[in-house]
């Protein structure tokens, strides 16, 4: 009871005008962040970090709060449009979201997008409210081998994307996991794959390889088609699913929601993880699963729920024990410490008014995303009505500037473009180029924590095995390997055998 | 372009990544003495890397058997000639160039003066041949990527070298930037 009474008084705080109207500027600055190419919400956030000195804490928080649940939706808006992902989170929206696009049903994926993510952040704002303190004690328990595990099964879920082609797709996995060992090893700072050059010294963004594969290599290929010069004519209407079409999708939401909020709450897993995994299941759950990637509502569903939902439940590690999950919520953290607020168990004890303002913001934040993601999601639908030679130019231009603000390195503008060329040359040879994006994505992660594992645990291989949680996250992916292989392995198998003939 | 139905071609993508991993695995580092002294029990700074290179090399292996099986297949059924993805036309490369030279023009042109040229010469490849709707581009496009990055995230984007230097400055105080 008295939880519900806190968060009454919460919300009262965080609908007065001046808290109401940060966050909403922090979620229309997060949405067009986000779904702008090359720039991320994260750097969006990191801009507006100084601009919190000039706040209370609990402004600041909601503020950033705001950037963070529209930026980690705003990506979805440019996959889905252009097939260009705004973040690497919104990476699975392109598999789905962008046939629907080229069928004409952009509206409908905008709008079941929104729909989606709201749901998502909105049970993931819940779990933050009332879940806390208990999941804290949950996460205390994550160390470095269940860390590995998580990440694993990310990697691991590419399989069920990659079924129709899975020599080629596990050869661009690996080759992404390759591209981001690129660099200074994260435990005995020793340069590998860097031939000598001072470039590669600090290893290859996987930002900036993003950028390159999807933003420039579009562009090029946009230039390639005969109606570069022509935008699409007409306005694209938004309008809210109906409950019953949203209902019929209740299964793929509620399923990406959990993915999500578990996901979540693993420090360093994040929405990425998050959403490909939720894609990977419900490809396998789903009865249309044979059919994703052209265009099905499940497939765009599920991993929107799965990445909005990561945001409320990253927040718990950041506010129950001061550990940040993710660069968004080291950036919040940051905040919260310039403030003079130390997170922790101290914080619900001694500022519980301020808490509760910031879980009844965040659940604002969630439904007011759906005016605000209709708005900017109408601004860039009218955006198709550019010619795509003119909208290639900026997308060009945003994509260096992004990957020049990674580190302020020009190199990283070199690597980007050198990676754009190849995005183009894997387009038009059918080379997957999402795997690869994944590996440079959770392949630097995976290192880290199974390298940290090994060092904290004496060099025993089997410490992923005998620690409990990480067993059975790594028990989940050897099931979902089978459970994803296993039938098309037997229909295979049973093409080979001949049949025996009825006399 | 078209591979005739017995053509090897398919094979060379899956050999080259095979190769380029095996290769790649002699030059992890090149302080290979110094990497095994790190070494601590089973793994050490190279570890990862060349497990991953040889799971490149070995899946690469297996895509190269299901090509090869797919090439023997096509020949046993002497089907139709396969048409075979071309990497663009003459446009797509001329953009490739331009892209490239944008980029590593930046830090001698500088930002703006480099913009600039960049979005003259893209609309013009694109096909664009209005001047006023190449100038209106060019000159709104510019200037709010100035604004925005330069004045407003504070990014220190390149002003360019020598004189191409000075009107940068030259220009950002004009917009009142600087």
């Amino acid at each position: 009871m008295d939880v519900f009474i806190l968060l009454f008084n919460g919300l009262l705080t965080a609908l007065q005008p001046l808290n109401f109207g940060i966050m909403l500027a922090g979620l229309a600055v997060g949405v067009i962040a986000g779904a702008l190419p090359g720039i991320s919400f994260v750097n969006a956030m990191a801009m507006a970090l100084p601009f919190t000195y000039l706040m209370s804490p609990l402004t600041a928080m909601v503020f950033l709060g705001g950037i963070y649940a529209g930026g980690v939706f705003g990506g979805s808006i440019s996959a889905i449009l252009i097939n260009i992902p705004g973040t690497p989170a919104s990476l699975p929206s392109c598999w789905d979201g962008y046939p629907m696009t080229k069928r004409g049903e952009a509206a409908r994926a905008l709008t079941l997008a929104i729909a989606a993510s709201a749901t998502g952040g909105l049970a993931s704002a819940l779990l933050l409210t009332f879940g806390a303190p208990p999941f804290a004690k949950l996460a205390l328990a994550f160390d470095q081998p269940e860390f590995f595990a998580a990440t694993f099964l990310g990697l691991v879920s590419i399989i069920a994307i990659a079924k129709a082609a899975p020599w080629i797709s596990l050869v661009s996995l690996f080759s992404g996991i390759v591209i981001g060992s690129v660099g200074v090893d994260p435990l005995y700072g020793l340069p590998r794959l860097t031939f000598g050059l001072p470039a590669l010294q600090n290893g290859i963004n996987f930002v900036v390889v993003m950028i390159g594969l999807f933003a420039l290599g579009e562009v090029l290929e946009m230039l390639g088609q005969r109606a570069h010069k022509q935008g699409t004519a007409g306005r694209v209407k938004l309008k809210l699913p109906s409950f019953k079409e949203l209902w019929a999708l209740k299964g793929a939401a509620a399923r990406g929601t959990g993915i999500g909020c578990m996901i979540g709450m693993i420090p360093g897993a994040g929405a990425t993880v998050g959403a490909v995994i939720a894609y990977g299941i419900e490809k396998q759950v789903s009865p249309r699963g044979a059919e994703f990637g052209t265009g099905v509502e499940a497939g765009l569903v599920a991993p929107e729920s799965a990445k909005n939902a990561t945001t409320g439940a990253a927040m718990i590690p950041l506010l129950t024990l001061g550990i940040p999950g993710s660069a968004a919520t080291a950036i919040m953290l940051a905040a919260l410490v310039l403030h003079g607020v130390t997170p922790g168990p101290l914080l619900f004890a001694t500022q519980t008014d301020m808490v509760y303002t910031i879980f009844a913001s965040l659940l604002l934040a969630n439904l007011c995303m759906i005016g605000a993601g209709v708005l900017v999601a109408r601004g860039f639908a009218s955006l198709m009505k550019v010619p795509p030679t003119v909208l290639g130019a900026f997308i060009v231009v945003l994509s260096v500037v992004g990957a020049f603000g990674v580190r302020n390195n020009i190199a990283d503008v070199y690597i980007c473009l050198s990676f754009g060329v190849i995005g183009y040359l894997m387009k038009r040879y059918d080379f997957p180029s999402a795997p690869l994006v994944l590996g440079v994505i959770l392949g630097p992660l995976a290192e880290r924590y199974f390298m940290t594992s090994l060092a904290n645990y004496d060099n025993q291989l089997t410490i992923f095995f005998t620690r409990p949680i990480s067993a059975t996250i790594l028990g989940f992916a050897g099931l979902f390997v089978l459970w994803a292989l296993v039938p098309d392995m037997k229909g295979k198998l049973m093409r080979l055998i001949p049949r025996s003939s009825k006399t | 372009m078209s591979s005739p139905p017995g053509s090897w071609r398919p094979v060379a993508a899956p050999l080259a990544f095979a190769i380029a991993a095996a290769v790649l695995t002699q030059f992890i580092t090149d302080r290979p003495e110094q990497a095994a002294a790190m070494a601590r029990g089973i793994a050490g700074p190279t570890t990862w890397p060349t497990v991953m290179l040889y799971g490149v090399l070995l899946l690469a292996l297996g895509w190269a058997v299901q090509r090869a099986a797919m090439v023997l297949r096509r020949r046993e059924q002497a089907s139709a000639v396969v048409p075979e993805a071309v990497a663009g036309g003459a446009r797509v490369w001329l953009g490739i160039v331009l892209v490239l030279a944008y980029g590593f023009l930046l830090p001698t042109l500088g930002f703006a003066l480099a913009t600039a040229i960049y979005f003259v010469l893209w609309l013009l490849l694109g096909g664009i041949r209005s001047p006023l709707q190449i100038g209106l581009t060019t000159l709104i496009g510019t200037t709010v990527f100035l604004y925005v990055f330069v004045k407003l995230a504070l990014m220190p984007l390149d002003r360019g070298v020598g004189p191409i230097g000075e009107f940068s400055v030259a220009l950002y105080r004009l917009l009142g930037i600087y």
